[in-house]
């Protein structure tokens, strides 16, 4: 991919094709950034992306305490129903099952065209984080808890004060995941924004592919950048990754 | 954890017929080219392929659950005198079945509603041989304004994928190991 971004047109149908390009092209990426309005892709992204993270961790994080910290009836049927629905929202933050409901009732709100419909949603929780946290919750030792209520503290002051600074590992392991996957969300975006200032970065760059001639160096130097991110994040947070995973995948 | 359309650009231009790498490679081995994307048994095959990408993920998954498999229960079989196939086929695997049933409903959920590949490399063709489900789905929802049908094939979804979700889950249960936590 990187190698095709620095090519220059003439090279990239060359036959032998050369696996590094002769003399490294990097204005490609100027002219990739140019083609398109990249910039503003780009903000479009960082908005979803920053307000869907926000709100999926948030929400899942009180739900995911709800159902490890507190005691009530019911709650084990309810955390149930919230593992047999992973493997619908499996495809997250929109997924074909729930996408034509939520389209309707965004569409009689006028949400459509706006950032809406991709980050409320995300506000509800999600059942694969609600699921990871409460794994992270539950090995939390509950005499803390306790001891912070004999003291005098309600339920709130306990979540805030007790257990989430106590979570931080578990919610920054969220948070990158959360990010990556609505970052490269491709359907949500296209369902719901047809006003080309409003496009994300993952459809926008769909622009290249749909003009007839496919400038090919241009696609793949705005691909690069459009990862780059992603594995800067990757990078910073490699440890926690593979910790991360394994709280939600080993009980 | 690579996006799905970046990866799909990519092998666009990877399986391109004339200029692409897959092709070329092919050639300079003497072997026929194949027109990936304009063939309908080779467009599926090139999408399984894509698929194959997001076996970093599962990886990812297989490599944490491993380092949690505690060194004590090697060394205690080592002392017992069993081999490297042994302590594989004894230890390792018994207690990975919980991963692997994590990772097979994991990949058969995102399978069943696999869209954006297909959406962008073949647009559901050629013959129709990439129009999968989800989208089918889509394009009755947006682009023939079906959304009374569009639900129902969503509903239809819904049950298929609680069915397989269920099924897989009932099926591999009984041989999924559970004890010795890890």
């Amino acid at each position: 991919m990187l190698s095709t971004a620095l090519k220059p047109p003439a090279e990239v149908t060359a036959f032998p094709p050369t696996v590094w390009p002769e003399a490294p092209r990097w204005a490609n990426f100027r002219d990739a950034v140019q083609f398109i309005p990249f910039g503003r892709y780009f903000v479009n992204s960082l908005i979803v992306t920053l307000f869907g993270t926000v709100g999926t961790v948030g929400s899942s994080f009180i739900i995911a305490y709800g159902l490890s910290r507190i005691r009530w009836p019911g709650r084990e049927l309810v955390f149930y129903i919230v593992i047999a629905s992973i493997f619908i929202y499996i495809q997250f933050p929109v997924n074909p099952v729930t996408m034509i409901p939520l389209f309707t009732l965004f569409a009689s709100l006028g949400w459509t065209n706006t950032f809406l419909p991709l980050i409320v949603p995300t506000f509800f929780g999600n059942p694969f984080y609600i699921f990871l946290l409460r794994q992270f919750l539950m090995q939390i030792p509950f005499e803390l808890s306790e001891a912070a209520k004999i003291d005098g503290a309600n339920e709130f002051q306990v979540l805030r004060f007790i257990v989430l600074p106590l979570s931080l590992p578990a919610i920054a392991v969220a948070s990158v995941l959360t990010s990556v996957t609505i970052w490269n969300d491709f359907l949500g975006p296209l369902i719901y924004l047809y006003d080309q200032n409003m496009y994300t970065l993952a459809v926008g760059l769909s622009f290249y592919q749909s003009t007839y001639e496919v400038q090919w160096q241009l696609l793949m130097a705005a691909s690069t950048l459009v990862l780059l991110p992603e594995l800067i994040l990757f990078l910073l947070f490699q440890r926690a990754f593979i910790r991360g995973i394994t709280i939600g995948s080993l009980k | 954890m690579l996006p799905a359309f970046a990866l799909s650009f990519v092998f666009i231009w990877l399986l391109n017929p004339r200029y692409g790498l897959v092709n070329r490679a092919l050639i300079a081995l003497g072997l026929p080219s194949i027109n990936w994307l304009g063939d309908p048994f080779w467009a599926k095959f090139s999408i399984v392929l894509l698929a194959q990408m997001g076996a970093g993920q599962f990886a990812l998954i297989f490599l944490a659950s491993l380092r949690a498999i505690p060194k004590t229960l090697y060394d205690a079989a080592r002392i017992d005198g069993a081999n490297v196939l042994q302590r594989f086929v004894r230890i390792t695997l018994p207690l990975m079945t919980p991963v692997f049933l994590y990772d097979v409903v994991v990949g058969l959920g995102l399978a069943l509603q696999i869209f954006t590949p297909a959406y962008i490399m073949t647009g559901g063709g050629p013959a129709d041989a990439t129009l999968f489900y989800a989208l089918y789905l889509y394009r009755n929802a947006f682009s023939y304004s079906e959304l009374g049908y569009a639900a129902a094939l969503s509903t239809i979804l819904f049950g298929l994928t609680l069915v397989v979700a269920v099924g897989v889950f009932r099926y591999f249960n009984q041989q999924v190991n559970y004890e010795v936590g890890a």
